[in-house]
């Protein structure tokens, strides 16, 4: 008896753990009960997996909700993910083959990674030549492989050419937005005021890694230099070293603001946009996306707290570095590909993706949208990066969250001079040497 | 022979969970360690011991290796030191209510999980500007630290911080275990004149062997494997990669470097690393008798 019994709750909990196990969790955001891509019930139901962001959300809602009246044989169904969470979730599908969505809102940044395991499909021929034609050149560099192109874009990801001016303590100096780059040095010096490790006012916020790394990419380029060479990074120039030393020297000479945004040091996500939300910054060059984030978390009004205006290119020669954005890929293990394809298809028509950019303030990644007097007219306050759109370059093909972390800890060392580099130059042969074993493994 | 077969069965379901859930893991984190790993790629190149012969010259992975140390070291230390004295002194306390209050307030901070703690703590303590700390800091007229922004000043920050959110339950096993000391031996060195040092070094401290030896095991363990700190405060290693561990090299090589293999040979050699620690720590603490 005691037997029977041990064996009945040893298998009872066996179960339970294999039950357990099989279970979903997570905090994702549904739209529709179906979980699978099946064509059974008459319908072909379409997963699609995007991340959590309130504006982008209930745009993607409202488009996939015309697509679904429009059809009578498929269905979309929209899921959103924390962000955090959101690139392992798509990395795990993926690699459960078939248990995910049948569309991915990916982020060019890592979408690389992606894109390399093949585990995407083609974009049809027919979809993929009219974007060629009408695309900026950074929104499809990420997806390319070969003559192949694997993702589509949504955005034209700009976080060089706009910034974000306190137009309160502007107007207070009675001084006007400075246009050229020694202006902006000069008032972030004149308004930069810090007690020790405290900073009032910062003059110049660019220590966010996005800001950091564009900045110093697009100076090596404006000053005729090179930073990925024969597929390697090369940061031997000497445009790359002048590049750095400015960098180090706003810091370190002219102290127009901390390392505050770079380290963490006022909590992890904090950086400059939240410090100019906060009463605590002149000026932050970033991409207009973060605009909605003053607006919702610190209740600022852009035209009356503060403007988004240009942020001018350090060097002679017009060109800046742009990744590419937030896309759209279709898994090569999806058994829907046709009716992914086919939404997509519908959501990157002219008006769709329009609405889509306006609702969610971006940069159009299609010129014939970005060069519409409509769009202008919608999205005024983008105006200002409207005009240097072609001279966008792709950033190049690697993981760009690696080289803004590398490039981080050596502009960190320097400026709090550490004493693991000499000088600029040893610096950057290191972090050359530390990105390059990166591709070489990776 | 029966009651064997009984035992068997019942320990079927924990031997399973342990099998499924870490020594399956381990294995293949000693397998993919010799590959090029992606889990998304059809083919995965084989390395032998190429990922670890790139450990010795990652200077990274090294700077990682010597903060796990300095931090496991310093942290347990203070931790058992600091436990011990609070335990004596919990155990000393003769009114019920006031005692447990003292443990209450001090197992607080272990209910919490760790990274919510952190997360308060890098937003309301440790900031330069309005931050706790260095609110009081000013107000005795000190010039405020950079905590977390500071190559010199991370590492403490995530020891102190680390201390606070884990002295709770080492506080409770050593107050426990003091209170399982008979009393006769302290009614004994009381006739004898021995006064509270040497009653504590000569009496608790031998007797309490068995909960000091678990107590140290258990707290190195968990200190190598601590990460939510780390990650919260040390973002991405913290300047100067000061805040660089082992666990948070793993993440990184892990999920964004996307590199599987080498993520999984850090790991393996934190495991072994674990393994000799504790192996060390239970021969010199090795206790055969009791009372």
């Amino acid at each position: 008896m005691k037997r029977i019994f041990a064996l009945l709750i040893s298998a009872i909990m066996i179960v339970s753990l294999f039950a357990a196990c099989g279970q979903g969790g997570g905090t994702s955001s549904s739209d529709g009960g179906n979980t699978s891509s099946s064509s059974g019930g008459g319908k072909t139901t379409v997963e699609f997996w995007g991340h959590v962001n309130e504006a982008w959300n209930a745009s993607h809602r409202d488009i996939v909700g015309r697509f679904n009246a429009s059809q009578s044989e498929i269905e979309v169904v929209p899921t959103f993910f924390p962000y955090d969470d959101f690139e392992a979730k798509i990395q795990t599908s993926l690699m459960a083959g078939g248990a995910g969505a049948d569309i991915y809102e990916i982020w060019g940044g890592w979408g690389l990674d992606f894109v390399a395991t093949d585990a995407l499909s083609p974009v049809p021929d027919a979809v993929i030549k009219e974007l060629i034609a009408d695309s900026y050149e950074p929104v499809l560099g990420t997806f390319k492989k070969g003559d192949t192109y694997y993702g589509v874009p949504v955005e034209y990801n700009n976080e060089y050419g706009g910034m974000l001016v306190n137009k309160v303590e502007f107007d207070k100096l009675g001084i006007p937005y400075p246009e050229t780059w020694d202006e902006i040095v000069n008032v972030a010096r004149q308004t930069s005021v810090s007690n020790g490790p405290v900073f009032e006012m910062r003059g110049l916020d660019f220590t966010t890694d996005d800001t950091l790394t564009h900045t110093f990419l697009t100076t090596i380029l404006s000053t005729g230099g090179q930073y990925w060479v024969n597929d390697k990074f090369d940061f031997s120039t000497p445009q790359a070293t002048q590049a750095l030393q400015m960098l180090v020297d706003l810091i370190v000479v002219d102290n127009v603001t901390n390392l505050d945004s770079a380290t963490g040091a006022q909590g992890a996500e904090i950086d400059g946009a939240h410090f100019l939300g906060r009463g605590e910054a002149m000026m932050v060059p970033r991409g207009p996306w973060v605009i909605s984030m003053l607006e919702e978390e610190y209740d600022k009004a852009e035209g009356v707290d503060f403007e988004f205006v240009k942020f001018p290119i350090y060097g002679p020669t017009k060109a800046f570095t742009a990744e590419t954005g937030w896309s759209m890929c279709v898994p090569k293990n999806t058994q829907v590909a046709e009716a992914a394809w086919e939404y997509l298809d519908f959501f990157l028509d002219k008006e769709n993706l329009m609405e889509h950019n306006v609702r969610c303030a971006q940069i159009p990644p299609l010129k014939s949208i970005a060069k519409d007097p409509e769009f202008a007219k919608q999205l005024p306050f983008v105006v200002p990066l409207l005009d240097i759109l072609d001279a966008g370059r792709f950033i190049g093909p690697f993981n760009t969250d690696v080289l803004k972390i590398g490039l981080r800890n050596v502009f960190v060392s320097l400026c709090t001079q550490d004493g693991t580099y000499a000088s600029v130059s040893e610096a950057l042969t290191s972090l050359e040497n530390e990105l390059n074993t990166t591709l070489k493994l990776g | 022979m029966k009651n064997n077969r009984f035992v068997a069965i019942v320990l079927v379901p924990a031997l399973t969970l342990l099998t499924l859930f870490v020594i399956i893991p381990i294995m293949g984190s000693f397998f993919f360690s010799l590959f090029d790993y992606n889990p998304l790629r059809n083919q995965n190149h084989f390395l032998g011991l190429g990922n670890y012969a790139r450990l010795l010259q990652d200077s990274t992975y090294i700077k990682s290796f010597q903060n796990t140390l300095i931090f496991v070291f310093v942290t347990v230390a203070i931790n058992i030191a600091l436990t011990l004295v609070l335990g004596q002194f919990i155990s000393g306390v003769k009114r019920r209510w006031l005692r447990n209050l003292f443990l209450v307030a001090i197992f607080l901070p272990c209910v919490a999980p760790v990274a919510n703690s952190a997360v308060v703590w890098s937003r309301s303590m440790y900031p330069t500007k309005g931050g706790l700390i260095n609110v009081l800091l000013m107000a005795l007229d000190i010039t405020p630290v950079n905590w977390v922004g500071s190559p010199l000043m991370l590492m403490p920050a995530l020891i102190i911080f680390t201390i606070w959110v884990d002295i709770g339950y080492n506080t409770v096993l050593f107050t426990a275990g003091i209170d399982g000391i008979p009393k006769d031996f302290y009614e004994a060195a009381d006739i004898d004149g021995a006064g509270h040092i040497i009653r504590f070094f000569k009496i608790t401290l031998p007797l309490l062997g068995r909960t000091f030896s678990f107590v140290t095991a258990m707290t190195i363990i968990s200190h190598f494997q601590m990460f939510a700190q780390f990650e919260i405060m040390a973002r991405d290693g913290g300047p100067g990669k000061a805040g660089q561990v082992l666990t948070t090299y793993i993440y990184y090589s892990g999920f964004k470097a996307k590199d599987m293999g080498y993520a999984s040979a850090i790991s393996v050699t934190l495991f072994l690393l674990i393994l000799a620690v504790t192996l060390v720590q239970q021969r010199l603490n090795r206790v055969d008798w009791g009372y």
